[in-house]
């Protein structure tokens, strides 16, 4: 039995994250238009902020510049997926060395992938920063990648039609595939953080120098979560693209920062489980809010616009004030909780600790700050 | 009683109990020494006098009143600390780091004399008045770092490590200020790491090792009597020469 | 010509000071890098064009009222109970506060971008040296540089300045002298807003208009500024600002239009730059600020 019962603690949170975005799956594809348009907005929103977690959670370090991975995959995949001769006409004076762009067209499966490697490589070019900073200079330094992102997608008009939007992108994100993306993505998430590069970068989540005075080296670690958040931050930008059919790289900015990071941070973003429940939960409440703009439930009568997004404000600032490590803290949704040890002195140390499986070289790592092994 | 700690436990960081059950008390007057290596625990006590930190288990009283890590306001209180890194601000020049010190008195025709007496006391802060604090050297910014705490006119002069790091010429200065300030009737609670000198000015020392454990206290003497003292000192408090 | 571009030139220097001390001095004393920066100096602008039929000193006057109100407001909803959270916290807090100022007005006041027509006599240029120098620029310059001093002198001479400085660069130590949290907390959004204002009212005679999202690129200027010339020293982020806004000029003035589209890009690449290689800041000779 205790064999079984470790089987499950250790597959318990990919499962049971996998079942919860199931629900907006199943919404989406029974209900009306409008259901089906949240429910795979939802669902990507999950992709996104699962991919932030990636890096946030395990680092603990904050990040307000993933939505500039999304834009890149968004855009990338317009890229490949728009019909070329209306591509010419969108793009008639892309540069010289770009100009093979506008002839290039490929396959919605092919355009996610790429996209996911397009931000990567962004990614990839601009570790070394996230690699050396921490706390707020990470949080200033990752804010001015979104500002620069921002600034030359606006500006290269010519390669990305500047402040107008892209159009022409052929819709091929179902409410499926974004299950399917999202739960895939929940389960890279889940494997990464129990890797051993995961979680030596948990382990320096408490103690910074400890950590490295132990042997991990901090940075390279935090780069590789970076990579592969900013990948699958890439590839949410590429299935919200090819979602909606349109875009403006403003929807790629403050607004969108924001809006994820209510998620991430009620949700609580130190715990993968607090990512995919934040998405769904902020998804619903904009959902919410909406209609109840729109008078849905006031009996007709609207209320102003701006109303969802000071809501949002209240919700962010009392979730800070009250309870920063948001819904989960750093607990992992669970059902078999591991069997507490007597006797064991650990303050503090309640039943978050070494939940189903052992990315708990988290919380209490008073002791065990340095260990890097898992498993304890 | 100037200063009571009972049975104090006090955490450094998010992981380390530095202070394990430490008792010892300052009474009026008296320059009382805490002896002990690195590590030892003797700054997050202090720390744990100012409020700094919170008291795990235990409790701290200045005169007779319960310190918390919420309610304690220093200058309520009148403590001056004096901390392991002086505490000087750097953007501040030496004359707006003095202002500073007396910031909350109101008697300011007292605290313009207090100034003259400090600026008599160490003749280099006033050569360097206008001059940026980050400018002195690390014995000019402790000799800035006391004469600030001093004007406050406090009942509890705390020192934390005041010779850490310099030049024995100004050591010296350093532990003279010290003895002459008790001459002068102040109550102070010195930190130091410099056992010799330390005992020699004291009226009272205690030993402490890791984790803020009290090895012995008393006179040099009485310390001397102490075989784990003499141990963890290596050598005996009794054959300091008491110099007061 | 040179004249011109001198007094266009420190003008802009001065302006862009005043909005990187407005960010500092938060940073310095409470940790707080405030995203809300900008939406304070927009009900100060909010505040030009609602006065705009009104004499302009009024005007100016009631600008400051709101700037401030809006600062003091902000900290006693939203930073008061976020006291001794890490900076992290605290920048993510000011970025709803931001969002929720801007929901406001956009629900009651500025719905659109609202243009305030500039005073004539703003328009003017007048003769001086010999040289043709715009009544704007030296407004600007006048403004922005009056209140420079007016800070300088607050920081510098005043017992209330001494202790915002000296919280601002180890607060700890300043309550341990006694320095009173609930003094310098408060008076420091009062500078803030202050200052928020004085620029508001210089960005509202320059661009002719005011919008519920005008104060994105103004507080992105005073991060800017500050992260260059340094945080941890109220003199180097002036310092950082200054030259922020006299670099700016000149390359408007050298540089093709199309490379001037990318020099947000630029100025934040150089940010991340001096964060990675000297991150107290160019013209700062302290210690960084532990995050």
């Amino acid at each position: 039995m205790n064999g079984l019962g470790s089987v499950i603690r250790g597959v318990q949170t990919p499962v049971l994250l996998v079942g919860l975005v199931l629900v907006p799956a199943v919404v989406g594809s029974l209900g009306d238009v409008t259901l089906t348009r949240v429910a795979t907005l939802a669902l990507i929103s999950v992709v996104f902020v699962v991919g932030l977690s990636v890096f946030s959670g395990t680092s603990g370090v904050m990040s307000f510049g993933h939505v500039a991975f999304m834009a890149v995959g968004a855009y990338t995949t317009a890229y490949l997926t728009i019909p070329v001769n209306l591509k010419q006409a969108l793009f008639s004076s892309l540069p010289e060395p770009l100009a093979w762009l506008a002839d290039v067209q490929s396959g919605f499966g092919v355009a996610v992938l790429v996209s996911g490697l397009a931000a990567g490589l962004i990614a990839v070019v601009t570790s070394p920063v996230v690699a050396r900073l921490s706390g707020l200079q990470s949080g200033i330094a990752t804010l001015a990648l979104l500002m620069i992102v921002n600034n030359v997608l606006s500006s290269w008009t010519d390669v990305t039609r500047g402040s107008s939007s892209m159009i022409g992108i052929p819709q091929a994100t179902t409410t499926w595939t974004a299950f399917g993306v999202a739960a895939a993505a929940i389960v890279v998430a889940w494997l990464y953080r129990r890797s051993r590069s995961g979680l030596q970068l948990q382990a320096s989540r408490e103690d910074y120098w400890a950590a490295e005075a132990s042997g991990i080296s901090v940075g390279r670690h935090r780069a590789i979560a970076w990579v592969l958040s900013g990948m699958l931050c890439g590839i949410a930008g590429s299935l919200y693209a090819a979602f909606l059919t349109s875009f403006n790289v403003n929807g790629f900015f403050l607004t969108a920062t924001f809006a994820f990071l209510v998620m991430i941070v009620l949700g609580g973003y130190l715990s993968l489980s607090g990512a995919v429940i934040g998405a769904l939960l902020v998804s619903t409440l904009q959902e919410v809010l909406r209609r109840l703009q729109d008078g849905q439930f006031t009996g007709g009568s609207a209320l102003p616009a701006g109303v969802a997004d000071l809501v949002l404000a209240a919700v962010l600032l009392v979730v800070l004030v009250k309870a920063p490590f948001g819904i989960m803290g750093v607990r992992e949704l669970a059902v078999l909780r591991r069997p507490r040890a007597t006797g064991a002195e650990t303050p503090g140390d309640d039943d978050g600790v070494g939940d189903g499986g052992d990315d708990g070289a988290v919380h209490s790592a008073r002791s065990d700050a340095p260990a890097p092994v898992a498993g304890r | 009683m100037v200063l009571q700690i009972t049975d104090a436990y006090v955490q450094y960081g998010a992981s380390v109990m530095a202070v394990q059950g430490c008792t010892l008390h300052v009474d009026e007057g008296e320059l009382v020494s805490l002896i002990g290596q690195n590590g030892a625990g003797k700054s997050t006590l202090v720390k744990a006098v100012m409020g700094m930190v919170p008291l795990h288990r235990g409790s701290v009283t200045f005169d007779g009143a319960p310190v918390t890590h919420r309610s304690f306001s220093t200058v309520r209180n009148r403590i001056s600390y004096v901390p392991e890194d002086r505490g000087v601000f750097a953007s501040l020049s030496v004359g707006e780091n003095l202002r500073l010190g007396g910031i909350t008195r109101k008697d300011k025709r007292a605290l313009a004399a207090d100034i003259e007496r400090e600026l008599e006391r160490f003749p280099v802060l006033a050569k360097y008045w206008s001059r940026g604090a980050s400018l002195l050297s690390g014995g000019e910014q402790q000799q800035l770092a006391i004469a600030r705490g001093l004007l406050l006119n406090p009942r509890l002069l705390l020192l934390d490590e005041p010779t850490l790091g310099l030049a024995p010429i100004i050591v010296d200065l350093i532990f003279d200020v010290v003895a002459q300030l008790r001459a002068d009737g102040m109550t102070i609670l010195l930190v130091e790491q410099n056992a010799v000198r330390s005992l020699e000015i004291s009226d009272r020392s205690y030993v402490l090792q890791a984790p803020g454990r009290v090895l012995g206290s008393g006179t040099p003497a009485e310390l001397g009597a102490v075989p784990a003292v003499v141990d963890y000192l290596g050598f005996s408090p009794a054959d300091v020469e008491v110099s007061r | 010509m040179i004249l011109e571009f001198l007094v266009s030139a420190i003008g802009l220097g001065a302006l862009y000071a005043l909005l990187t001390i407005g960010v500092a001095l938060l940073f310095g004393v409470l940790g707080l890098m405030n995203f809300a920066y900008g939406e304070i100096l927009m009900a100060a602008a909010f505040a030009m064009y609602l006065m705009r039929d009104q004499p302009w000193p009024l005007a100016v006057v009631v600008a400051v009222a709101l700037g401030v109100g809006v600062a003091v407001v902000s900290e006693k909803l939203a930073f008061h109970p976020l006291r001794g959270a890490d900076p992290v916290t605290l920048m993510i807090a000011s970025f709803a506060v931001s969002l929720a100022i801007q929901s406001v007005a956009r629900m009651s006041f500025l719905p659109r971008a609202q243009g305030v027509s500039p005073e004539p006599f703003l328009s003017q240029r007048i003769s001086l040296a010999g040289a043709e120098v715009s009544v704007l620029d030296l407004l600007t310059l006048g403004l922005c540089g009056s209140a420079l001093v007016a800070v300088a002198f607050l920081m510098g001479r005043t017992s209330l300045g001494i202790q915002l400085r000296a919280a601002a660069e180890n607060f700890q130590m300043a309550r341990n002298l006694g320095v009173k949290p609930d003094l310098v907390i408060p008076a420091a959004f009062v500078v803030v807003g202050v200052l928020a204002a004085i620029s508001a009212v210089v960005l509202v005679a320059r661009q002719g208009a005011v919008s519920a999202e005008m104060g994105l690129q103004p507080m992105l200027i005073g991060v800017v500024g500050a992260v260059l010339g340094g945080m941890t020293s109220l003199k180097g982020a002036a310092l950082g600002g200054f030259l922020l806004g006299a670099a700016t000029t000149l390359l408007e003035a050298v540089l093709p239009t199309d490379l001037i589209a990318f020099r947000d890009a630029v100025l934040f690449s150089a940010l991340i730059v001096v964060l990675v290689v000297r991150p107290q800041g160019l013209l700062s000779g302290a210690k960084v600020r532990v995050s």
